[in-house]
């Protein structure tokens, strides 16, 4: 009861849409609704099963309740700002579910203040992977260093100083055409191997959930 | 110099400041913004989703459809929130999970083959010219890497696998040096804002 079924309801709804996906007539057929409207057996199923998952959507927010309820009653390091995350969590998700996303004050908080936040906090990035590249050089192997060249090769190469220094018009077509050499043969090579790689270790956890022989996605008892 | 007289703009550099504001060390400021980030994030997926996918769903299939397997659907949902609930009937958000599990691998198991199969069809190209060689050469080497089973048993397999290290190195340098600039990008456009936007100073 406990895991048979979910791993029954896994199998049956994994051998549904592989049929669906697989066979084109399957794909196609059409069912009517009482109102008169056709839509996809397909898109129907899929609709619904996107339902279930997005009644899940208060899920994060009951976490970081849970989270920082604890935090505030326990009085951990930092708990003052975990009264500020409540107060914005719930203030800004009831504005939202109220006002729609087209509000006026819901999109001028979107704008002005997770917008920035987020795309900062992403540039962020910039700083700490010119301090990731320095100290792959201190390391002095070849495979970081050729790494960093090539790092900064792709970058000349994308930039009009790159041009500038190395004119794409001279010999090898400057740093733009070694980038495009790059791009094209070593890292199309390379991707590809870790691509197929991927895919092979992703298909066999696939079937193996398939078969049943794979559980840990359901938890522990 | 025009220093913006807009309240937004300046709320919003005083977000990018106080983010910027972690190079030099955490800090309260630092602290805000990291905390508004994620509560904000997570109120505005709730609202995208609720807006966008929860109520239309319910007035096109359930109210106007009258598809009212919607609500067992919805019912398998709310079993979700079974996993914070105490410890008797957390196994019941199984069932969900089971269900989405089983739909999206369904998928993977039915399509994903298909890129693969592509991309190694395309491998298999005719070698007509000195990059198509290159390229062979590289791949096999690269795919040599990951032969864990054959090991370093094989001398061709073991220098193949350390000319596909070297490979790898390389596509990681291009994935690395893309990423850099994207994000020197980002950095370029939060300046810009914080130099023309806020302050008034002409740039360009």
């Amino acid at each position: 009861m406990r895991r048979e079924i979910p791993i029954i309801l896994t199998i049956v709804f994994l051998l549904v849409r592989a049929l669906f996906e697989l066979i084109g007539p399957l794909y196609d057929f059409q069912i009517t609704f009482p109102d008169g409207t056709k839509e996809n057996l397909f898109t129907t199923i899929s609709n619904a099963v996107v339902f279930m998952s997005v009644v899940a959507l208060f899920m994060g927010m009951w976490n970081l309740t849970r989270n920082h309820v604890g935090n505030i009653r326990r009085k951990r390091e930092n708990w003052p700002y975990s009264i500020w995350l409540l107060v914005l969590l719930y203030g800004y998700a009831i504005l939202g579910i109220i006002e729609g996303m087209e509000g006026k004050h819901f999109d001028w908080i979107y704008n002005g203040v997770i917008v920035p936040l987020d795309s900062t906090t992403l540039s962020l990035l910039a700083f700490f992977i010119a301090s990731a590249a320095y100290r792959a050089f201190r390391v002095r192997s070849l495979e970081a260093g050729l790494m960093m060249v090539v790092a900064f090769i792709i970058m000349m190469g994308n930039t009009s100083l790159g041009n500038a220094i190395w004119s794409q018009t001279s010999w090898l077509g400057g740093f733009k055409g070694i980038r495009d050499w790059l791009m094209n043969v070593p890292n199309a090579a390379g991707f590809r191997a870790i691509n197929l790689g991927l895919f092979i270790g992703g298909y066999v956890a696939a079937v193996r959930v398939a078969l049943g022989l794979e559980r840990r996605y359901l938890g522990q008892d | 110099m025009h220093v913006s007289t807009d309240p937004q703009v300046w709320i919003m550099a005083l977000c990018t400041l106080a983010v910027y504001s972690y190079l030099y060390k955490e800090n309260p400021f630092w602290r805000l913004a990291e905390y508004a980030l994620v509560a904000l994030y997570t109120s505005y997926s709730v609202a995208y989703y609720w807006h966008g996918y929860l109520i239309p769903r319910i007035k096109t299939y359930v109210i106007e459809r009258h598809q009212y397997y919607y609500i067992v659907f919805g019912l398998l949902g709310l079993l979700y929130y079974c996993r914070y609930l105490p410890g008797k009937v957390q196994w019941l958000a199984r069932y969900p999970i089971a269900v989405e599990v089983g739909w999206g691998l369904g998928a993977v198991i039915a399509v994903s083959p298909r890129s693969p199969m592509q991309q190694l069809a395309d491998s298999m190209r005719p070698l007509k010219n000195v990059n198509d060689v290159i390229f062979f050469l590289l791949l096999l080497t690269a795919f040599m890497y990951f032969f864990f089973t054959v090991g370093k048993k094989s001398p061709v397999v073991s220098v193949g696998g350390k000319i596909g290290r070297l490979v790898l190195m390389v596509a990681l340098g291009t994935a690395f040096g893309n990423t850099i600039q994207g994000r020197i990008s980002l950095f370029l456009q939060r300046l810009s804002f914080l130099l023309a936007d806020w302050l008034g100073i002409p740039i360009g």
